[in-house]
């Protein structure tokens, strides 16, 4: 009776699948929202080569990413419609493996076997429940179902924040990187007058408040932006690697592994980390960089326009070696380092703590979809 | 393909050659044996030996079945086209080097060289090396007057010697050591791989036999779980996730140049004349550069340094649980690890 009564569960969920690809076979993906600006718009246009590409014709390429759309959601949607049927086969997969056990089990009159095959069962349930838990979460995050659309989706937020910060970035160090050069190359002039026994150097001296208070603070703080900027754009591929890696590369092996017992672990790993990856990795992104990068970006869009005011032609160098003042440029380094500190705990510090926080939250549903039932031993028992 | 069976063919089935019948003739008089104690337990009042020896006779015969398993999946490793299903998949970069046909092993092998030598890698060391050499291409500005024509050092001198890596060219040398870092580990990556068929055929074969045996069935158990976490899941990794950033790259490289052309000259005849007659096409060709270097660098080093970290941690995953399943835990890594 009890073994009728899963059977017909199964064949409910069974059905269920298989109407819900029916249903969204028919269903038209939502009308595309806007995006949020910053990044994308245009790039170097469509001429990037489509049979290799993600971004449908239709959509226009990122110029950051130029792999990328510029609208964020519908390649996410893409990146899921394509891969979904996938999906669900090896979640049949592995009904179809507990299934030859217990239908084993009850050829063979095993009633072990038997209930080992139910025990199956209940693994892929229990994949099923993670693979539907992850469809509706995306069905919510990006509007795979029309009516559960909730809005921005962390892609296009923290890709935008983190693009916006690069930006921010790259305008300060072009501002501050511009008089630096000129300074550096008058400082670099030499006037020397030779005797045969003496020589005496005349302009070395001058040049060395302007070295002091321009050019080697302007040179640390360029080599430190520099540094962010790196880290902003292995944060940002990271987080696109996530997007389009997470279920070809994760979720679908990580089911079928799962469905075999000796890489049951592996599976629930490969699980943890396309939910990891997926949803966790940008969602924090996303938070952290929108509770800092406001106020980093609005300290170096203000030091930018403060700089290139006041350091116009040869104005880099008169103000250069002014200590301080309105016009000091040594004075507006000075503010730029005191903005640092917020620029390193987005760039550095957040984002070491979301990686800690995701390699948390793998380990998490690793251990609770392949660590509850320990698979090791059984066959060296055979 | 070919190849791959050859390198079977010399470490998995030439040993099987010589070891398969050695193999089954032990296996037969471990059973023969085994059988005879059977037989005879129940005459000495042993039934508990009896049904420890009924367990072992299961063990020796599924070892047996193990074999001639293993044997099916290594023919079946090296003949399956991983090459076309990758391809179809969006997740393997087709180039003029790009094997055809390709099983698992060439597949890897040529995603991690490709990365390497022609992809990201090569060309952000390539093109760092470049702009190092560009931006120290600077005016070096020197003018010597005499005080008395043909006598040196007796006179004025004026000299400039600047050069436009002065700002930033401690910061490049860094980034170029960085560079040097991911390079090694790649080359551990591309050891491995290229390893990856006869490990898969040496520590399999020997696992296998190892398993016949009551005495060694933990070892090669996890002998087993090694030859086929390195010798499968890892190519399997390595082709799905450097095809992936193969692909990706080759867009970002068709941008490169483009965007560097447009932040140095914009987009129109008059903002390019512009920019050539204020001379701010060279500071702005400078800092493209530059920001172009750190984007490859950037993808670069996440690449580098993120895949293999993933892909071990999968392979690590996959040998404790098999092994678990098959023999003894092993934990390469923690191994690994202590040792380091």
């Amino acid at each position: 009776m009890n073994i009728k009564r899963i059977n017909i569960t199964i064949a409910f969920f069974v059905a269920l699948i298989i109407l819900s690809q029916i249903a969204g076979a028919k269903i038209s993906p939502p009308p595309p929202p806007p995006p949020i600006g910053g990044i994308g718009g245009g790039g170097p246009g469509n001429n990037v080569p489509q049979s290799v590409g993600y971004c449908p014709n239709q959509f226009s390429i990122n110029a950051i990413a130029p792999w990328y759309c510029s609208q964020i959601n519908q390649a996410a949607y893409k990146v899921f419609t394509d891969w979904e049927p996938v999906l669900m086969l090896a979640v049949l997969f592995s009904f179809m493996i507990a299934a030859v056990i217990f239908v084993a089990g009850i050829a063979a009159r095993n009633s072990k076997l038997r209930s080992y095959g139910i025990g199956e069962f209940y693994e892929a349930g229990a994949s099923l429940i993670f693979v539907v838990f992850f469809m509706l979460l995306a069905a919510l995050i990006f509007g795979i179902i029309p009516g559960l659309y909730i809005g921005e989706d962390p892609y296009n937020t923290s890709l935008t924040y983190i693009y916006n910060t690069i930006d921010a970035t790259q305008g300060l160090l072009t501002a501050l990187y511009n008089p630096a050069m000129l300074a550096y190359f008058y400082t670099s002039i030499s006037i020397t007058v030779s005797t045969l026994a003496t020589v005496s150097t005349i302009l070395g001296y001058a040049a060395i408040p302007l070295e002091i208070l321009f050019i080697i603070p302007a040179t640390a703080l360029s080599s430190l932006l520099v540094e962010g900027l790196l880290v902003l754009y292995a944060e940002f591929y990271l987080i696109l690697f996530a997007m389009y890696a997470s279920i070809p590369v994760f979720l679908i092996p990580g089911i079928f592994l799962r469905s075999i017992m000796p890489t049951r672990s592996v599976g629930g790993l490969l699980i943890g980390a396309a939910i990891g990856f997926y949803f966790i990795l940008p969602t924090l992104f996303s938070i952290a960089f929108f509770f800092t990068s406001k106020g980093t970006m609005q300290t170096f869009i203000a030091a930018t326009a403060q700089l290139n005011s006041i350091s116009q032609g040869s104005n880099a160098i008169t103000n250069g070696a002014l200590p301080n003042g309105q016009n000091s440029i040594p004075q507006e380094i000075k503010t730029i380092q005191e903005g640092m500190g917020s620029f390193w705990i987005s760039v550095i510090f957040y984002p070491a703590l979301i990686l800690a926080l995701t390699y948390f939250s793998i380990t998490t549903i690793a251990d609770l979809l392949g660590g509850m039932r320990p698979s090791g031993g059984l066959l060296s028992r055979i | 393909m070919q190849e791959c069976l050859n390198s079977i063919n010399s470490f998995l089935t030439a040993p099987y050659t010589a070891w398969f019948p050695i193999t089954l003739i032990a296996a037969t008089l471990i059973i023969v044996i085994l059988a005879a104690i059977y037989l005879f337990a129940p005459l000495m009042g042993r039934e508990d030996i009896r049904r420890n020896i009924g367990i072992m006779i299961y063990q020796t015969l599924f070892g047996i079945v193990l074999i001639m398993a293993f044997g099916i999946f290594a023919t079946w490793l090296c003949s399956f086209n991983a090459e076309s299903l990758l391809q179809s998949l969006n997740l393997i970069l087709v180039t003029s080097i790009a094997p055809q046909n390709a099983n698992l092993y060439e597949t890897a092998v040529y995603d991690l060289y490709w990365f390497t030598n022609h992809g990201a890698l090569a060309n952000a060391n390539n093109f760092l090396f470049l702009l190092y050499a560009g931006l120290n291409i600077g005016p070096s500005l020197s003018i010597e007057i005499n005080f008395i024509p043909g006598i040196q050092n007796l006179g004025i001198s004026v000299n400039a010697p600047f050069t436009a890596s002065s700002v930033l060219g401690s910061y490049f040398s860094y980034m170029s050591q960085a560079l040097s870092w991911l390079f090694i580990i790649n080359d551990l990556q591309f050891i491995i791989i290229s390893a990856a068929p006869i490990i898969f055929a040496i520590f399999v074969s020997i696992g296998l036999i190892a398993r016949l045996f009551g005495f060694s069935r933990n070892f090669g158990g996890s002998l087993i779980a090694l030859g086929v976490g390195i010798g499968f899941v890892y190519p399997l990794m390595v082709s799905i996730t450097y095809g992936f950033i193969n692909v990706a790259y080759s867009q970002l490289y068709n941008s490169i140049f483009i965007n560097i052309a447009t932040s140095t000259f914009g987009t129109n005849i008059q903002s390019a004349l512009a920019s050539l007659a204020s001379g701010s096409a060279l500071v702005n060709l400078f800092l493209s550069s530059i920001y172009a270097i750190v984007n490859l660098v950037g993808f670069t080093a996440t690449a580098s340094l993120i895949l293999p970290m993933l892909n071990f941690v999968v392979v690590n995953t996959f040998v404790i649980d098999f092994s678990q399943a098959f023999g003894e835990r092993l934990d390469f890594m923690s191994l690994l690890t202590n040792i380091i």
